[in-house]
Order: structure tokens, then C-alpha cells, then sequence
């Protein structure tokens, strides 16, 4: 549209003065093209810009906050940059042992993402490449589907008074079993879609050379899938380092506390406490940070393919 | 889903029962058994099984059990249900949940499909960090975005009252009045869930094919047609299963007002998660709680059939 908008301009242009050469005018249009491409180029920065800033300056505040000292804390209107950066909440969050909640977190989430894979990975072998009943396959999947939108509210009670009567609440390894089986679904679901995008080719081909079904798997399929099984394995793990609301209802003591739940503890009851939960909160973000940047690509591109596939 | 069944290494024998035989004739467990191919599947999806069982359907229905008894284990019938019905904490409960998914969602998509156009068109320089930084909510754990927003909105620590103070008006004490601390979740909620419409509808957005818009602009198309006429009808899938996610995503949310308000000033905040927090955790009564759990299931399960059926109209479709 704006290409014939500049051939008007060109033509009139040329009717009015005509003595003017055809070349100098095709540079002035397309030198006006460039200009007004460049203000709409601008335009959009300036509002990624600004998106980028509201998604990050809540925890730039953070952060920064944890870093301020009583003073600059004390200051109103408070100041948006440190003047005088004190560690003092940082040695804090450290004294109350905010070392065993990140390890709890870790050891949790690390070994539930580990389990929930190996449980979840032949079952979406089987769902995409041996060839069992359509119906029924059909039936798990859109079953599993929909256990990705159960509320873990939900089944939090059920699940809750189950852990009482069994004696097995304020365990880790209750929490790295549920996390598991909580997991386990969306998993299936996710890798279910990445399986699909391989072509069956390869390994058919492989099998045609007398290879077993598990070597097939083993050399051609893993290693073909492996960068995506590597995103959902991140995906797994900050879905198990964010959990809260599984662990409000089966942590009670410091043995098992996740990180979420020890944040919540440190929310200050007085007023001049707020660098520790600062400081606590940006510990819990930096994973976070890392997964956003690692992910991108893998979510844009199995939400394309993937889900809507 | 039945390209990969089709195309899957198979033998003769199998080849032609497949392909020859109608495969609803026989019973469907008979069919699985009969083959030891289908047998190892079955091995192989028998422990996710297991964990849906687990998490889904044992909950549901002890849930349902627990609906019908009450605290001693005594059967009372649909006491707990028709006592929701006259429960004034839980109305207003209910109706937060739902005022705040009618203001967030509909936000929520209108920025997250703003921001998808924009990445997506030519002007958006390195796509992919753009994309990172706008993900990044997403990630972050409910407790800690509610903490965030906690500073954020603090009277004299907050960054949010600074312009208010600025332009010399009075700084506002968010999380205190009902109305300010239902604005001021919203607008947290909006950025933590945001981002997901984005995500979806930049998928969405993808699978425009390019070459359509240049066919409309010969046509003589208008920009502004050109995206009601075409990227519209080509995203509205995506559109559909953005906004019930945002939907479940919105009413489930619990983190965040536990770190903000904790429900308050007074009961103002309570959202349907919360109540059902409070009521079995708090208070101790899992089985009247139940009775929430199960209005929840049934708004999300309705929202969930939604999906389920603009996913497989979807894959018909290819």
C-alpha cells in the first residue's frame, strides 16, 4: 500500500515539474520511504522498551532493595538507585539458614524433574510410535490433557489427608513423589508433541537393518530429540522450584521447607526488615532468569508446532 | 495423531489387520492384548497411568466422598453443597475469582496480542531477547511475584506511589482499601499471566503463512483488512485456548495473594483458591472445602472440555 501511495506522489510530482529528472525523484521518495520507516521502526522500540521495563522493574526493585541500606530504606520518596549498597540483608537471609531451603528445592525439584521424565518419556514413545489402538490412545491423551488443567487446589486436600493417614506428610521424598506425578501429564503431553515433529524414517530404517527397537531409540530418536527434552527437563525443574501451593499443605518444618514457602515465612512483620525478603525473592528469580533466556525458542516453537500440531 | 500410527514400522500380518480390519470390531482390551507390541506400549504408559490415577482420579473422587460426610465421617448427604449455596464468604469469594478473570483476561490478551504483533513485524530487531525478557513472569513463582508487587505497592518503600508523589497527588496505600487492593492484584496478575497470551498468541501468529499478506496488498487490501480478514480467522484457535488458559490460570491463583494481602483488608480479597486454603487449612474443614473444590473443578473442567474441543477441531482440520 505504501509502495503505490509513493508511485502517486512520484506521478504528480513529475506532472507539476517535469523538467526535473526521473532519478533525482525516485531518490526523494525513497529517501521520504526510509525516513518514515524509520520513525515507525522507533516507534515499536520505544514500546518493546517500555513492555521490557514493566516486566522487569518489579525485580530490578527487588533486588535492589535488598542491597539498601536503613537509610536509603528509611527514605521517602525512596530512592531508585542504591547510594550507599549495604550486604546486611544478604548476611541475613544467610543466618536463617536460607541455604538448607534453596538445597531442599534443589534436591526436590532436581530429582522429581529426574523421575517425572523417566516415567513420562516411554509413555509418550508409546503413545506416538508403537502402534496401540487409536481409541485408546486417544483416550489417555486428552485425559492427560486435561490433568494439565486440574488445580493442584484440588487435589491438594485429597492428596493431603491421604499423606496424614500413610504418616508420610513433612517428607521430601513425599514432595519429590508428588511433584512427579503432578508433572507427569503436562510431560507426556509436551513430549508427545515433540515425538510427533521426528519423522518415524530413521528409526524404521534402522529396524529394517536388524537393530533392537530399544537401540533404535537409543542411538537415532534420543539424540534427535535430545535439545527438546533438554527444554522440558527446565520447564520440569522451575515448575517444581516455583511449586507452593503442594508444599504449603505438606512442608511444617525447616527439613523440608522449598524455597517459595521460606519466602513467605520471611515476609517482615515490622516495617525495616524488607531487604531480607528482598534478597530472598532474588535468589528465587535467578534460576528463573536463566530458564526464560534457555527457553525461548524451545516454548515459541513447540507451542507452534506442539499444542496447536 | 494417526499419521505416526500409519506410518509406524510394522509387519505383514500386522500391516493387514490394520489396514484391512476395521479395528473397533473386537473389544479394545482384547485388541491391546493380543499383540506383544501392544503389550510392551502398555507397559510403557501403565506408570503415567498410575500417576493420573493418583493425582486425578483418586482425588476427584475422594472428593466426592468427602463432600457427602462431615468432619466425624458421618454421611450428610449434600449438606456441604446446599450450605455453600447460603455461604456469604464464599459468594463473594466466587464472584472476586470471577471479577478479577473478566478484568485480566481480556487485558491480558489485549497486551499479549499487542506485543506478539509487534515482535513479529520487521521493525522488532533481536526477536529472540525480546522474547526472553517478556517470558520471563511467566517463570517466576507466584509467591515471589505477589513479594515483588508487595514492595512495589509499599507506601514508602514502593516505586508505584513515586509518580502519584511526583505529580503532587496523595500516594495511594494500595493493599489497604478493597477497591485499591483489587486493582492493585489485578494489575499483578495481568503481569504474571500476560505473558502467556503473548507466548500463544506468537505461536499463533507464526503460522501465518507471509506470502498471504503480499497476495492481499496486490489484491489492494488495506493493512487494517488484511489483519480483521486473514491474521484474525488464522489465530482465532490460538485465541480460544489463550483465553480459557488465562481463564484457569487467573481463578487458580493463590501465591499472589497470600504474599500481598493474605486475603484482607478483612475478606476482601479472598479468591476461590484462598477460601478453599483457608477453609481446609485453617480451620480444619477439608470436607465442607470440598464442596468449593468441586464448584472449581466444574469451572475448570468446562473450560478444559472448551480446549479439548478447539484442539481436536484443530488437528481435524490439517
Amino acid at each position: 500500500m505504501r509502495a503505490t501511495g509513493g508511485r502517486d506522489v512520484m506521478t504528480n510530482e513529475q506532472a507539476i515539474d517535469s523538467s526535473t529528472s526521473e532519478q533525482i525523484n525516485q531518490e526523494v521518495v525513497l529517501a521520504a520511504q526510509k525516513r518514515r520507516l524509520n520513525l515507525k521502526k522507533a516507534l515499536v522500540v520505544v514500546v518493546l522498551y517500555m513492555a521490557a521495563f514493566w516486566t522487569l522493574v518489579p525485580m530490578y526493585w527487588v533486588a535492589l532493595t535488598s542491597v539498601k541500606s536503613l537509610r536509603d530504606l528509611a527514605h521517602i520518596p525512596p530512592r531508585l538507585f542504591p547510594t550507599d549498597p549495604r550486604i546486611d540483608a544478604w548476611v541475613t537471609i544467610f543466618e536463617r539458614r536460607i541455604l538448607e531451603n534453596i538445597v531442599n528445592s534443589l534436591v526436590v525439584a532436581g530429582f522429581a524433574t529426574i523421575f517425572c521424565l523417566l516415567v513420562a518419556v516411554p509413555a509418550a514413545y508409546a503413545a506416538t510410535r508403537m502402534r496401540l489402538p487409536l481409541r485408546f490412545v486417544g483416550i489417555v491423551v486428552a485425559l492427560m490433557g486435561l490433568v494439565a488443567l486440574l488445580p493442584p487446589i484440588a487435589s491438594a486436600i485429597p492428596l493431603y489427608l491421604l499423606g496424614s493417614d500413610l504418616g508420610i506428610i513433612d517428607e521430601k521424598y513425599t514432595l519429590i513423589i508428588l511433584y512427579t506425578v503432578l508433572n507427569t501429564a503436562f510431560a507426556v503431553w509436551v513430549l508427545r508433541g515433540t515425538f510427533m515433529d521426528v519423522p518415524v524414517d530413521v528409526e524404521e530404517a534402522a529396524l529394517m537393518d536388524g537393530d533392537t527397537r530399544f537401540g533404535a531409540v537409543r542411538r537415532i530418536l534420543l539424540p534427535l530429540i535430545f535439545p527438546s527434552l533438554f527444554s522440558i527437563a527446565i520447564l520440569l525443574f522451575i515448575f517444581n522450584w516455583n511449586e507452593y501451593i503442594i508444599a504449603l499443605y505438606f512442608v511444617n518444618s525447616m527439613s523440608t521447607m522449598t524455597l517459595p514457602i521460606a519466602i513467605q515465612a520471611q515476609i517482615p512483620q515490622h516495617e525495616l526488615d524488607w531487604g531480607v525478603v528482598s534478597a530472598a525473592g532474588t535468589i528465587a528469580v535467578v534460576p528463573v532468569l536463566v530458564a526464560a533466556f534457555t527457553l525461548q525458542r524451545f516454548l515459541v516453537r513447540g507451542l507452534t508446532f506442539g499444542v496447536a500440531g | 495423531m494417526s499419521v505416526p500410527q500409519d506410518i509406524s514400522p510394522m509387519s505383514g500380518a500386522d500391516a493387514h489387520r490394520a489396514h484391512v480390519q476395521p479395528p473397533a470390531r473386537e473389544g479394545i482390551w482384547a485388541e491391546i492384548f493380543r499383540y506383544r507390541d501392544n503389550r510392551v506400549a502398555l507397559a510403557l504408559i501403565v506408570p503415567s497411568l498410575l500417576a493420573l490415577i493418583l493425582v486425578q482420579l483418586y482425588p476427584i473422587l475422594y472428593t466426592g466422598w468427602l463432600i457427602l460426610t462431615n468432619e466425624k465421617g458421618v454421611f450428610i448427604g449434600l449438606a456441604n453443597l446446599t450450605r455453600l449455596t447460603s455461604d456469604t464468604i464464599f459468594r463473594g469469594a466466587l464472584i472476586f475469582s470471577l471479577k478479577m478473570a473478566i478484568v485480566v483476561v481480556p487485558v491480558s490478551l489485549l497486551l499479549g496480542l499487542g506485543l506478539a504483533l509487534l515482535i513479529r513485524s520487521e521493525y522488532a530487531g533481536r526477536k529472540a531477547i525480546w522474547i526472553s525478557i517478556l517470558i520471563i513472569p511467566l517463570m517466576v513463582s507466584e509467591i515471589v511475584a505477589g513479594t515483588m508487587w508487595k514492595i512495589m505497592y509499599h507506601p514508602t518503600l514502593g516505586l508505584v506511589n513515586v509518580p502519584l508523589t511526583l505529580l503532587g497527588l496523595e500516594p495511594i496505600i494500595w493493599l489497604m482499601k478493597a477497591n485499591t487492593a483489587f486493582i492493585a492484584l489485578c494489575i499483578v496478575e495481568v503481569w504474571r499471566i500476560s505473558p502467556l497470551a503473548f507466548l500463544l498468541l506468537y505461536a499463533g501468529l507464526n503460522q501465518v503463512p507471509r506470502d498471504i499478506y503480499e497476495a492481499a496488498a496486490v489484491d489492494g487490501a488495506t493493512r487494517w483488512r488484511a489483519f480483521w480478514d486473514m491474521t484474525i480467522p488464522y489465530i482465532r484457535p490460538m485465541f480460544s485456548i489463550a483465553t480459557i488458559l488465562l481463564f484457569v490460570w487467573s481463578t487458580r491463583t493463590i501465591g499472589t495473594i497470600a504474599a500481598t494481602t493474605a486475603g484482607g483488608p478483612g475478606r476482601a480479597t479472598w479468591n476461590l483458591s484462598w477460601y478453599i486454603y483457608g477453609m481446609s487449612f485453617q480451620r480444619l474443614k477439608p470436607h465442607y472445602a470440598s464442596a468449593a473444590v468441586i464448584v472449581m473443578l466444574l469451572m475448570t473442567y468446562i473450560a478444559g472440555a472448551i480446549f479439548v474441543k478447539y484442539l481436536w477441531v484443530e488437528r481435524k482440520q490439517r
